[in-house]
């Protein structure tokens, strides 16, 4: 069971950040906390920058770099349009596969209910 | 937020040890990774912190981060070639090793059968340096604990050149940029090579570890930008007696492509702005060329003198002597061509005799030696007059009373 919620959580990080900078751009600490507000994600540093760094690297992502009252300058993350569209294919995947495994759910194999 | 030395240098040794497990990613990832690393650090800091923060605090955030060993296995990272050392830290490494030779060399021909080489004979003037002396940097006063401290260096002050009037040494203080040069052996005080403008004008390491610039600390020869995530090395040579500092400039080239560092090149003493006015407080002095100044006080702030005698330090490019009785701080101060600044009646390098009266009157005293006339009021200052030049020279001395 553990291995399959670690598989799972992983595979649903990439998916939760996208997700939140659809809204707008936040920066790596307010994006750890925000992901962090959903318990059963258990999201920690070393997970979430690092998938930050890849996304940007891939295109998803991309930093603007602003002063911070607290010390370095911070770098807000935001989505490219890459990214926008991306999130749009991710969210529709989402949906049906949650559709489908809905049905799964309530229908005896071999497709009665 | 502010942030004491001994919490930044925390903050960097965690830091650090994270990168230390990061090898299996490319350098621009690792750099991404540690900047959001070092943001967050600030970030908890400052939302949890009332006024300054507290080494507990930071211990308490720095407990609550992932171990370092689990950013190298963290999740969704695709795997690149392996670097043992980054390009950028490569280059510093077989750079520092090159400089070490090329002095090592630079030393040994100029005296390659003593075997104190520290001691150097005096050169001859305005040549360009034979040879050029390292001074390994002290480490800040308030090192991380557990961080050793190398010894201070032995150093020797050539015979005829009496430096009795001040010591310093080590790295703290203010530094002005004078070149910038592509090696550490292009550098010729006498020749600048380069002619461009110099954006970092000066650069004041405090003895705490922080310096001027809010972005820069430095540590054991070490100068480290907090935005950059950099780490410059820098060390002091002596050429013709005289302390510079060479400051390795970590470019985009440096840190994106790999490439070999420039210097900056750091001659001691605070820079002036060319651009402000120059006024002279009779009974006072100059900026912080002040009577009662030590001379330690003045060299920080003007820079290792041009001449120097048990009694006396000249500035010769700014056209200054400050004089003085042995650690009895500075009682008179001179002024005289080329330097551009008035008093603050508007006397100047130039001025004629007509002028002088009219600005302060008649003086306390008058005298006349070898053609030079002599005047001195009792609010602390005096002027010399020749005919043919106006006022050639500017004192400042002790008020008196009348």
């Amino acid at each position: 069971m553990s291995t399959w919620v670690t598989q799972l959580r992983k595979g649903l990080m990439e998916f939760c950040i996208l997700n939140l900078l659809q809204h707008g751009e936040s920066y790596g600490y307010e994006i750890l906390q925000s992901l962090q507000k959903i318990e059963e994600l258990v999201v920690t540093d070393s997970t979430v920058y690092p998938i930050l760094s890849r996304l940007k690297k891939d295109g998803y992502l991309k930093v603007q770099v602003k002063p911070s009252s607290s010390g370095p300058p911070r770098r807000y993350f935001s989505l490219t349009a890459l990214g926008r569209q991306r999130v749009q294919e991710m969210n529709v995947y989402w949906k049906s596969l949650n559709l489908g495994i809905a049905r799964l759910q309530h229908e005896k194999p071999g497709g009665e209910e | 937020m502010n942030i004491p030395i001994e919490l930044k240098t925390r903050i960097y040794e965690h830091i650090g040890t994270v990168q230390n497990h990061l090898g299996e990613l490319p350098p621009d990832e690792q750099r991404e990774i540690l900047q959001s690393l070092e943001t967050h650090i600030y970030d908890a800091l400052e939302s949890r912190a009332e006024g300054t923060p507290s080494s507990e605090l930071l211990e308490a955030i720095i407990a609550e981060l992932d171990p370092p060993e689990s950013y190298g296995s963290a999740p969704l990272i695709s795997s690149s070639t392996k670097h043992s050392l980054s390009p950028g830290r490569k280059i510093v490494f077989f750079s520092s090793i090159g400089i070490l030779a090329v002095l090592f060399i630079a030393i040994w021909l100029a005296d390659p059968f003593s075997s104190d080489w520290m001691t150097a004979s005096e050169p001859e003037p305005d040549s360009k340096p034979k040879a050029v002396t390292p001074v390994k940097a002290p480490p800040a006063k308030t090192p991380a604990a557990g961080v050793s401290q190398p010894n201070t260096p032995r150093r020797r002050i050539p015979v005829g050149f009496n430096r009795s009037l001040y010591v310093i040494d080590g790295p703290a203080g203010k530094w002005t940029a004078v070149d910038f040069v592509s090696n550490i052996s292009d550098f010729d005080p006498n020749k600048p090579t380069w002619t461009g403008e110099l954006h970092l004008k000066q650069l004041h390491l405090l003895e705490d570890g922080t310096t001027d610039k809010p972005w820069f600390s430095w540590k054991d020869g070490k100068l480290f930008h907090s935005g950059d995530q950099t780490e410059a090395g820098f060390m002091i040579l002596k050429i013709n007696h005289r302390d510079y500092l060479f400051l390795e400039w970590m470019s985009g080239d440096v840190v994106n492509d790999g490439k070999r560092p420039k210097y900056y090149v750091f001659k001691r003493g605070g820079y002036i702005d060319p651009a402000k006015p120059k006024i002279i407080v009779e009974g006072v002095g100059w900026d912080q060329m002040q009577l009662g100044a030590s001379a330690n006080e003045l060299v920080t702030e003007f820079g290792e003198p041009d001449t120097l005698n048990s009694s006396s330090m000249s500035w010769h490019d700014l056209g200054i002597t400050s004089e003085t009785y042995r650690g009895d701080g500075t009682k008179n101060i001179r002024f005289y061509k080329p330097f551009n600044g008035t008093t603050s009646k508007g006397i100047k390098i130039g001025s004629t005799e007509e002028h002088v009266l009219k600005a302060y009157g008649n003086p306390d005293y008058i005298g006349q030696n070898r053609g030079i006339l002599h005047m001195q009021w009792n609010s602390g200052i005096r002027v010399d007059i020749q005919s043919e030049y106006g006022v050639t020279q500017i004192s400042v001395l002790l008020p008196t009373k009348p």
